[in-house]
């Protein structure tokens, strides 16, 4: 029997995105999550005595320069390496664009999988044969599994490959291939990576995406961490999931069907916040609340979002202190007296205000002279906002609509207001 | 939808009020003073059409879970639904029983559609947003469509204004300040911090090659001095042992030497050394052991003789040889001798002692038999005793009855006094006792009948007064009414115009005759006399219906104009008559009473004449009455009761002091007749006290008697007999151990004891002449000894010298083995010395074999080391310095390069630039939003305008024009030299247009109010009507205005059901005016009880 932890994309030192700086906010933990969740496996690695660590590549975010990332990770793995516990590396596309990973000296103990060929490392003490590829570039489209050696008889063999699989959304494509290429190479455990969502592909032979070691925004939810497993003998495989992430992302649905009032509704935020914070075990979470359902509280809270915020965001101060990031409220609820609204149509200024509006819709030339209001903004802006995943678009005919459609129940709440 | 009523069931200040609207739209006006609810009804229209707000301020008078408000509302096809709302958070609606819950949506389909921010904005107008429409109205910089906008109840150009300063705030493209602008300054300015945070692999990497090339230098310089270092060493090694490697030389010289000077005789010697050693130093000893042996002899030869004077002395004649064996046998028993010998004494006193204790003993029995030489118990005291106890409880008795003898004297007094002071009694106690007084509840109840009638004077008589009061007020309002002069009736006018219409009918009969001219003054004065009579009558029939006409109309108009005069006269007699009734009824109430007074009294006086009470008094005094003589009879009662007690008392004293007496009797005491009972209780006791003492002692004497002659008499006797049987044996203990001492029975204890000590010395003598004896043959043992081994030691060491004297041989060999001691010496310490040389030349070596050390230091030449030396330390000086410097360089590059240590700064700061990022773009959305609402708002204002100016415009105008009465004539849009539309009011004399901030405040209230109407009609045109709510709007309208507003209203009524509160009479008086009393319905609300 042996035991080996299983980790991928660890992305060491790139920023945590979407997390609007304010007061109370938990900025050192957020500062060094990725680095602490590398430590927590460097720590997980000891404390269990494993065998070896795989990294399947990913270690860096490609276009980081700062050289102090690596020397991190090399005093790391110094640290696995007094502890006589080799690593095994491939690296994957951010790695083969990163500077550091070119130019970094890394302990003995780690051995880093050339990038022409396919290489097999052996540990003979344990009868384990390691077969990996690193990306020569950033961008590699062919299916390197294809070239992969055969097994080594009567040793447990590993295959250790940065890969998008046949396509994972939100990852761009590289070295695609299929489930049946895997196993048709008769390895006994395919440590993949890349995909940074957890996935187990495969039982047997185990093929597997650990996922990343910490969340860096709202698309990358839930626990993340690094596989631990015991091989080995005749049993199968058995895989336990290890939690290293510091922050923990969570998109955090409230229902609000029925509600007739704000407190309420907040009652159910404040429940959902507490139930991920105890999920969250004792990490800061990063939370998005999404309101939905069908409530009166619609036009309420749609009238006043900026309010909506800041009342969630003291919910969660007062619930969880630094402990909870409200990175963003979002509102998807839907009006609930649709047969009011059916049966006679609103009169007076305010309704025909809607009216206008609505019509604006369709009216591309009224739509420009909106989005020249907002040019000067737009022009002024860091270019990083533009950057992909999730590019800021101001200006655009339909961020425009969109932002329309968000001023009406703005307008018209403060109109209704003023009327009081 | 329109209330049909609204019940107020449990809601603020009210409970069970409904405000019937009755059938069909029109104007309601609701009036109550300060205080009286109107805020109140006004909110629970609110609350029963949109339910409860969170926090109700109108639960002070019924709990939050009582609050209920009802209504019944009419749809537009007259169809009704009955709800009620009660306080609660879901399910409040409810049905018009308060039974079951309904749906929201039966109410809200009422609404049709419109929500509650359309009902308040639109149909709800209170005096406050009057006031603040009229301000927009005036307000200059506003444009028309946001008049037109605020006409609907709404302000959007406060809204702008809102919108403007917010988005400013958060961006302005040449500004510093506002946040986003802030932010994307501190993003910049993080990027800037980041680049120099960040560590570039190329610069690690020279840092690192730097400080390898420098160790390597220095691992050179460190191999060069340890080269130089070690030829050092060895040529100071060298030098050290110049001194050793000679003197090694000469010692190995002189050990040769000594190894052969060292014979085969002497090695013997040194071998048998220690033997030699010891028989050496046992010489003195033998010397000594000599004189030892003479003296033991000489001690053993004088305790011999000693022993033979010493028993010459105690048994003459007896050879000591022969008493020896007897003398060890006694002395052997000598400790039971001396124990005999010391018993002796006690034997004697135990026997003394035992006969004087038996002596005593019979001498006290001797003494108490002669003290009870009577023998008769003395006499029991049982009788007395009883009689005692029996007396004891009654200790105080003579005393208590004397008390109670005069209490009942002094109660019996006082029942006298109290029959005397009762009054209307002239009989004794006991007569009054028996006496059949008639019975408290009786009496009770004469005295509330009397009370009940004296209640009804009372009553009649304020009745009485009231009623004068009012006649008198009536009379004096009666007398003012006539005070203008005679009175007219409508009999005066009904008559004048019978006679009019009489003249009339008769005119025309003559003229239809075709008499008239005929049908003259007869005629006129037969009408006269018939309705007028004691008037002058007219000269024809033409002038009579000429006349009779005048009168009738003058009559008529005379009434009409005294018509309030009239009826004041007309109410005043008739309020004569009716009071004037009711004191007949008083009257008659009068009379009844009296006669009800009498037949009570006579009633009162028949109850008390069997108690022999002729003239009682009333029955409250009589009741009182009642009450004394029932205490005198309960107290006589209790009196006859403690006198039983006290005569029973008397006789148990009398018997007991008899039992007692009796009891003493008995004992031969005789006690003094007619003693007090408690000096013969006192006397039966000491009685009793002193014969119990008596009986005792005797008890006591008989005892002790007994114990004497059964148990001490015969032990004392046993003990006698025991120490006589004690001295027997001893006698022949003793003359049984004494007789091997040679002594008969008849030797005392202390002679024995003497002879036995004299024996004792005889024997010390003889063992110490054994001792001495024994320790001279171990002496002669001992030397004997030392001679054999003496001479083994000297056949072995020194065979030579084994014949001769022993003392001598050993003397001789003892010398010659000092000689041999004195050369093995020698060579030692040589041999030493050489170890010790060489050792130091071994340490010099280094590790080198000594011989090959030896050989080498031999090929070094000596002379030239010092100047070899020196010239060394000076090159090792050089290259320390050169290697202390390089270490310093070495250190402070190696600190460059551990500075570079993996740092997590910078990508601290990055994530720092993210949060930044992440704020920017939540502020640019929130931007957007606010930016995008202004615009919109903007144009959707303009647009509104340009489709509902001309229509809203016009209406209002006219509405306008009503509600500023010949003022104005209406309104006008007019465009300003920029071309922006403008709202004008229209001067009705000039028709001068004048814009609205030119306006009064009350023009502008109105001008806000034709707006705000003209919007409402728009509405009702489109949508299903709903009730218009206005809350005293009219406060700051004159009277004029204030009516033509409320004619505005009457006419909106029509369309919708209008609700008018005020708290102002006034405008209900302007109301009557201008809409006449069926024009509007009024509701009046009174203020509550406090």
């Amino acid at each position: 029997m042996f035991s080996f932890i299983h980790a991928a994309d660890i992305h060491l030192d790139s920023a945590l995105r979407g997390l609007a700086r304010h007061e109370n906010a938990p900025v050192d933990t957020v500062r060094g999550a990725t680095r602490e969740a590398l430590r927590g496996l460097v720590g997980l690695a000891r404390e269990q005595a494993v065998d070896f660590v795989l990294i399947s590549g990913d270690l860096y975010d490609g276009d980081w320069p700062d050289y102090n990332t690596g020397l991190f990770f090399a005093a790391q793995m110094a640290q696995l390496d007094a502890a006589n516990i080799p690593v095994m590396l491939i690296a994957g596309n951010h790695d083969a664009h990163s500077q550091i990973t070119r130019r970094l000296r890394l302990p003995a103990n780690v051995h880093l999988f050339g990038a022409d060929a396919p290489e097999t490392h052996e540990l003979k003490d344990l009868r384990v044969a390691i077969h990996g590829q690193s990306f020569a570039t950033r961008a590699v489209t062919e299916n390197l599994a294809l070239k992969y050696p055969a097994p080594v008889p009567g040793v447990f063999n590993i295959g250790l490959l940065h890969t998008a699989l046949d396509g994972r959304a939100g990852h761009d494509p590289y070295a695609p291939c299929t489930l049946e290429d895997l196993t048709a190479l008769g390895y006994d455990y395919w440590a993949l990576g890349h995909v940074h969502t957890r996935e187990i592909l495969h039982e047997s032979p185990p093929i597997v995406f650990p996922g990343n070691t910490q969340g860096r925004h709202i698309r990358e939810t839930g626990p993340k961490g690094c596989y631990l497993v015991r091989a080995g003998g005749h049993k199968p495989c058995s895989l336990e999931f290890h939690p290293l992430d510091v922050v923990r992302w969570a998109e955090l649905t409230v229902d609000l069907t029925g509600l007739h009032r704000e407190g309420e509704a907040l009652d159910c935020c404040r429940a959902s916040l507490d139930a991920a914070l105890e999920e969250a075990g004792g990490r800061v979470l990063a939370a998005r609340v999404v309101f939905t359902g069908t409530t009166p509280l619609h036009a309420v809270l749609r009238g006043d979002l900026d309010r909506l915020t800041a009342e969630v965001c003291a919910l969660a101060l007062a619930g969880g202190g630094e402990a909870i990031w409200v990175e963003q409220v979002s509102l998807k609820t839907q009006p609930a007296r649709e047969t009011a609204q059916e049966t006679t149509l609103e009169t007076g200024p305010i309704a025909e205000l809607a009216a206008y509006m609505a019509a604006l819709d369709d009216d591309a030339a009224a739509v420009v002279t909106f989005s020249q209001a907002l040019e000067p903004l737009a022009r002024r802006l860091p270019g990083e906002l533009r950057r992909e995943p999730d590019p800021l678009d101001l200006v655009g005919g339909d961020a425009v609509r969109a932002v329309l459609a968000d001023a009406l129940p703005l307008l018209q709440s403060r109109l209704q207001a003023e009327g009081k | 939808m329109r209330f049909k009523a609204l019940e107020l069931r449990a809601f603020g200040p009210f409970t069970d009020l409904t405000l019937d609207f009755g059938a069909g739209t029109g104007l309601h006006i609701i009036h109550g003073p300060n205080e009286a609810g109107k805020s109140s009804a006004l909110r629970a229209i609110d609350v029963l059409l949109f339910g409860f707000p969170h926090h109700a301020p109108d639960a002070f008078l019924h709990r939050y879970d009582d609050l209920r408000v009802g209504a019944l509302l009419d749809d537009a096809h007259g169809n009704t639904l009955g709800v009620v709302r009660r306080k609660g958070r879901q399910k409040t609606l409810r049905d018009h029983d308060d039974a079951e819950p309904i749906d929201e949506s039966a109410l809200t389909r009422l609404f049709g559609g419109a929500t509650q921010e359309t009902f308040d904005r639109l149909f709800h107008l209170d005096h406050p947003r009057l006031v603040a429409g009229g301000k927009q109205m005036a307000a200059s910089e506003s444009s028309l469509g946001e008049k037109l906008f605020a006409g609907a109840g709404a302000d959007p150009a406060r809204v702008l204004a809102q919108l403007r300063a917010e988005y400013e705030a958060l961006f302005a493209p040449r500004a510093q300040n506002p946040v986003i602008n802030a932010a994307i300054r501190q993003y910049e300015s993080l990027r800037g911090e980041l680049r120099a945070l960040q560590l570039s692999a190329e610069k690690w990497e020279r840092q690192q090659r730097t400080v390898e090339e420098l160790r390597q230098q220095r691992h050179g310089l460190d191999a060069a001095h340890a080269r130089q270092a070690e030829e050092r060493t060895w040529l100071s090694r060298i030098q050290l042992a110049q001194t050793p490697l000679a003197r090694r030389t000469e010692l190995h010289a002189l050990i040769n030497r000594l190894e052969a000077a060292l014979g085969e005789a002497t090695r013997r010697l040194l071998m048998h050394g220690d033997a030699i050693d010891a028989l050496r130093e046992t010489l003195p000893v033998l010397e000594n052991h000599r004189g030892l042996h003479a003296r033991a002899e000489k001690e053993a030869k004088e305790a011999q003789e000693e022993a033979a004077t010493r028993w010459n002395t105690l048994r003459p004649g007896v050879s000591l040889e022969d008493g020896a064996a007897a003398l060890s046998e006694a002395l052997a028993r000598k400790g039971e001798i001396r124990a005999l010998a010391a018993r002796e004494e006690a034997l004697q006193r135990d026997a003394a002692h035992a006969g004087t204790s038996l002596r005593e003993i019979e001498g006290r029995i001797a003494a108490l038999r002669m003290q009870d030489k009577q023998g008769e118990a003395p006499p029991g005291t049982a009788l007395l005793q009883a009689a005692l106890e029996e007396a004891r409880p009654l200790r105080g008795i003579d005393r208590e009855i004397e008390e109670c003898a005069a209490e009942i004297h002094a109660e019996e007094d006082a029942l006298a006094r109290g029959l005397a002071a009762l009054g209307l009694w002239t009989g004794t106690l006991e007569e009054l006792r028996r006496a059949p007084i008639p019975p408290l509840e009786s009496v009770r109840r004469h005295e509330e009948e009397e009370a009940q009638l004296n209640r009804r004077r009372r009553d009649l008589e304020e009745r009485r007064e009231e009623i004068a009061r009012a006649l008198e007020t009536n009379r004096a309002r009666h007398a003012r009414a006539i005070g203008g002069g005679d009175v007219l009736r409508e009999d005066d006018l009904a008559r004048a115009r019978q006679l009019r219409d009489r003249a009339w009918r008769g005119a025309r009969q003559a003229w239809e005759r075709g008499d008239l001219p005929a049908a003259t003054a007869e005629e006129a004065a037969r009408l006269w006399k018939d309705l007028m009579d004691g008037e002058v009558p007219p000269g024809d029939l033409a002038g009579a219906v000429e006349q009779a006409t005048a009168n009738a109309d003058t009559l008529a108009d005379r009434l009409r104009r005294e018509a309030d005069r009239v009826a004041e006269i007309a109410q005043t007699e008739r309020e004569q008559q009716h009071l004037e009734a009711r004191l007949a009824v008083v009257r008659e109430a009068d009379a009844e009473w009296e006669s009800e007074r009498e037949i009570f009294g006579r009633a009162w006086q028949e109850r008390w004449q069997t108690a022999g009470i002729a003239r009682p008094l009333p029955p409250g005094d009589m009741r009182m009455w009642c009450d004394r003589v029932e205490d005198l009879r309960q107290r006589a009662q209790t009196l006859d009761t403690r006198k039983a007690a006290l005569n029973e008392r008397t006789a148990l004293r009398d018997r007991v002091a008899q039992d007692l007496a009796e009891a003493l009797a008995g004992a031969g005491e005789v006690p003094a007749l007619a003693m007090p009972f408690q000096a013969l209780l006192t006397s039966a006791e000491a009685s009793l006290d002193q014969r119990t003492e008596t009986r005792r002692a005797w008890a006591d004497r008989r005892a002790t008697l007994e114990q004497l002659e059964t148990e001490a008499l015969p032990a004392a006797a046993a003990r006698v007999h025991s120490a006589q049987e004690a001295t027997l044996a001893w006698q022949r203990d003793w003359t049984s151990r004494v007789a091997p001492l040679g002594l008969d029975a008849g030797a005392t204890t202390a002679h024995a004891l003497d002879v036995l000590e004299q024996a004792a010395e005889v024997q010390e003598a003889l063992q110490r002449a054994a001792a001495a004896r024994a320790r001279a043959e171990e002496l002669t043992a001992q030397a004997v000894a030392f001679e054999a081994r003496a001479r083994d030691v000297a056949m072995r060491a020194a065979p030579e010298l084994a014949d001769g004297d022993t003392e001598h041989v050993v003397r001789l060999m003892y010398d010659r083995l000092e000689e041999a001691r004195g050369q093995a010496r020698e060579l030692e310490q040589a041999t030493a010395e050489c170890t010790r040389v060489e050792a130091t030349l071994r340490e010099h070596a280094a590790g080198m074999p000594l011989d090959s050390f030896v050989e080498a230091a031999a090929r070094e030449e000596t002379g030239a080391l010092p100047e070899r030396m020196a010239t060394l330390d000076a090159e090792l000086g050089d290259i320390d310095q050169t290697r202390q410097q390089l270490t310093e360089t070495i250190a402070q590059e190696n600190a460059r390069l551990q500075a570079m240590d993996g740092s997590g700064a910078a990508s601290a700061k990055a994530q720092d630039m993210e949060t930044v990022l992440a704020q920017i773009r939540m502020e640019a959305g929130r931007y957007a939003r606010l930016r995008v609402a202004a615009e919109a708002l903007r144009r959707g204002v303009e647009t509104y305008r340009g489709q509902r100016q001309a229509p809203l415009i016009a209406r209002a105008g006219q509405l306008f024009a009503r509600l500023t009465p010949g003022r104005f004539s209406g309104l006008r849009v007019d465009y300003d030299e920029e071309g922006a539309a403008q709202l004008v009011a229209l001067r009705a004399e000039s028709g001068r247009p004048t814009p609205p901030h030119a306006l009064s405040d009350g023009t502008a209230d109105q001008l806000y109010l034709a707006l705000r109407l003209a919007s409402v009609e728009a509405h009702l045109a489109a949508s299903e009507p709903l009730p218009f709510i206005a809350d005293d709007i009219c406060i700051n309208f004159d009277d004029e205005r204030a009516g033509a507003a409320l004619e505005v209203l009457h006419e909106l009524a029509e369309k919708t059901q209008v609700i008018f509160l005020t708290h102002h009479h006034h405008l209900l008086e302007i109301a009557d005016t201008r809409l006449g009393k069926g024009g509007y319905t009024r509701h009046d609300l009174q203020p509550a009880p406090l």
